[in-house]
């Protein structure tokens, strides 16, 4: 277990240097250099002033463990647009994008698992293709498309849902909150549904041929009993490993998502602020966002050594 | 003490001769696959369609009339203009050319640098194959959308950016599935015997692994095209793709949605294409995987 958690640390840390230093080369390699993170209005003997300031005149691999040591002092620089620093920018966005990605992994993983578990109970049957056939609709469709469908349905013909942003004027409370979220959580969903109920099928179908499960059928059990109770718990283990997968998609989902609907999260901020050339904000968010999906990756394997018996057993005598 | 069989010995280390050996046992199994064949029929109407449409049209993509703005479908425009006058159909095909060619060349980068990635990391092993699949990991474990939106903010959103950043963020799924084919072939006698008849390592490579793991590539290589397509188009949609008054199915659809109430049938005829040709190079894909018998993880 030890051996196994100080490779899993290892390799978040490994991913994290090369985002940075992917991230500090972009910057480097960008027509104007690193230049272009400085205000575009100043002259140019201002210019070089700040450069100095900053120390952008020094070796590069100093430049970038300066640059390193900054970031990870919290300091992601200042908004060109309007002067704010980035991290607050973030940090008032961010529990929109995780409202939002919370309910969206909700609704892929309860309806994934539903659809999976009854598609496996009857392989090949009509609701079997049909599964298959919406995975495929799931992996085809263009999210920002089914919104501005979803949109077209529910607000402008059916006036039962609103069609952008996270709350209304007269509206109060977390139930007006509810209803803004839905449309953009079953879009940013549906995808990763499609992936759950794939793997949930396929877990299930292989877990039904086990001999345990034939003998629970021996003792006499239920099939809701054998299906719930014996089948699922083991089938729920590999579906585990997709969560990891699933938060990184809907999290690198979130721009599109959240700028159809008009979600005030971060991908909203920086589909706005690249769109603004704001450099910094866009830059910050693509640092914050990839640490949070490498912890979260590394959260949802380490909850899978802890809830597989058969890890812990092997790890703990 | 051993089993007697007829087999020749080590024969279960031959390679799988039941793959289709010729181009007409090919297209017989593709046949056999309705869905693959509606998929060939429609990517082939699309392409034609491309070519086409928007020279008999008599209109040109950026010709705007603002008095014929939001009209609907009539015989002068089959399927009504938008918000400037401008003739819908022209705009859809011209638009279709450049999500093709971008999903096209990107997949292309995708599956060259996926080849080279995977070829090297299966057939050296070691510590190039240790180093090359954690930069693969590293690729895959961090929300790449951001990461091309943030070069293609700081490097200008041209046609050539836009196919470069697809392509060179698109590999990694290739990368991993052609190093396990590479894995598999090594192992045969005949690149044993290419070796003890003094072949060079890239001879090998070239001449005897690489021609194997081609149905693989194959694949990939449709799958990715469905999936340059899709960032193509959400890029597009973003403001970050294809530059206006340049059409794509992408920022088309950022207009629909302003004029979602009065010209509603905007904001469906794009992105109808985006999924039928997005479903298209799906399907294709996987049947492929059948046809060719490529051990392939799922599209999805």
């Amino acid at each position: 277990m030890t051996a196994y958690l100080v490779r899993r640390f290892g390799s978040a840390v490994v991913v994290m240097v090369l985002v940075s230093v992917g991230t500090f080369i972009i910057v480097h390699a960008a027509p104007g250099g690193p230049g272009v993170l400085l205000s575009p209005e100043l002259t140019p003997d201002q210019a070089a002033i700040v450069r100095h300031s900053l120390g952008l005149d020094q070796p590069i691999y100093l430049q970038y463990w300066y640059w390193l040591a900054s970031l990870l002092h919290g300091n992601l620089g200042f908004s060109f647009t309007n002067g704010s620093p980035v991290i607050e920018l973030i940090s008032q966005r961010l529990p929109a994008t995780f409202l939002l990605a919370a309910a969206a992994l909700l609704i892929a993983a309860s309806g994934g698992i539903a659809a999976g578990v009854f598609a496996a109970t009857r392989p090949n049957s009509w609701l079997d293709n049909l599964l298959t056939a919406g995975a495929f609709f799931g992996i085809s469709v263009p999210p920002f498309w089914l919104g501005i469908i979803l949109i077209l349905v529910f607000s402008a013909k059916l006036h039962v849902l609103p069609a952008s942003g996270m709350t209304s004027d007269q509206g109060t409370g977390i139930v007006d909150i509810l209803l803004h979220l839905l449309m953009p959580a079953a879009v940013l969903g549906l995808l990763s549904m499609a992936t759950i109920a794939r793997y949930c099928r396929s877990a299930m179908l292989s877990v039904l041929k086990e001999r345990y499960i034939r003998t629970a059928r021996a003792k006499g059990l239920g099939p809701i009993a054998i299906l719930f109770h014996h089948a699922l718990r083991n089938a729920l283990l590999p579906v585990v490993t997709v969560l990891g997968t699933t938060t990184t998609m809907l999290i690198g989902g979130a721009p599109v998502t959240e700028t159809v609907f008009g979600w005030p999260g971060m991908g909203q901020l920086a589909v706005q602020s690249a769109n603004l050339r704001d450099y910094p904000v866009v830059m910050g968010i693509t640092i914050v966002i990839s640490v949070v999906v490498v912890v979260v990756n590394l959260l949802v394997d380490l909850l899978y050594q802890l809830i597989d018996p058969r890890v812990t057993l092997a790890g703990g005598h | 003490m051993q089993a007697v069989t007829n087999e020749p010995i080590g024969a279960e280390d031959e390679p799988d001769y039941s793959r289709p050996s010729s181009r007409s046992s090919f297209f017989r199994r593709l046949k056999r696959h309705k869905a693959a064949l509606s998929s060939v029929i429609y990517l082939g109407l699309l392409i034609v369609s491309t070519l086409v449409i928007p020279h008999v049209t008599g209109y040109r993509a950026d010709e705007i009339n603002l008095q014929s703005a939001l009209a609907g479908p009539s015989l002068a425009h089959l399927l009504g203009t938008d918000e400037n006058g401008r003739d819908e159909l022209t705009r859809l095909f011209v638009g279709a050319a450049g999500s093709l060619t971008i999903g096209l060349v990107a997949m292309a980068i995708a599956v060259l640098v996926g080849t080279i990635v995977g070829g090297i990391a299966g057939y050296l092993g070691n510590v190039p194959d240790n180093f090359l699949m954690v930069l693969t990991d590293a690729f895959l474990a961090v929300p790449i959308f951001f990461i091309v939106m943030t070069v293609l903010m700081l490097f200008g959103p041209t046609l050539p950016n836009i196919v470069m950043v697809i392509g060179l963020t698109s590999w990694m799924t290739v990368a991993r599935v052609v190093r396990s084919e590479v894995l598999r072939i090594k192992q045969y006698e005949f690149v044993t015997a290419a070796a003890a008849l003094g072949a060079s390592r890239m001879r090998i490579f070239m001449k005897h692994i690489l021609p194997q793991a081609f149905p693989t590539i194959v694949v990939a290589a449709s799958l990715g095209v469905a999936w340059a397509i899709l960032i193509e188009t959400s890029l597009s949609y973003l403001g970050l793709g294809v530059q206006p008054p340049d059409p794509s199915w992408g920022n088309m659809l950022v207009n629909a949605q302003q004029y979602i109430y009065s010209a509603p049938l905007l904001a469906v005829y794009p992105g109808v294409l985006i999924l039928l040709t997005v479903l298209a190079f799906n399907y294709l894909g996987d049947v492929l995987r059948d046809v060719l018998d490529v051990e392939m993880p799922e599209a999805a």
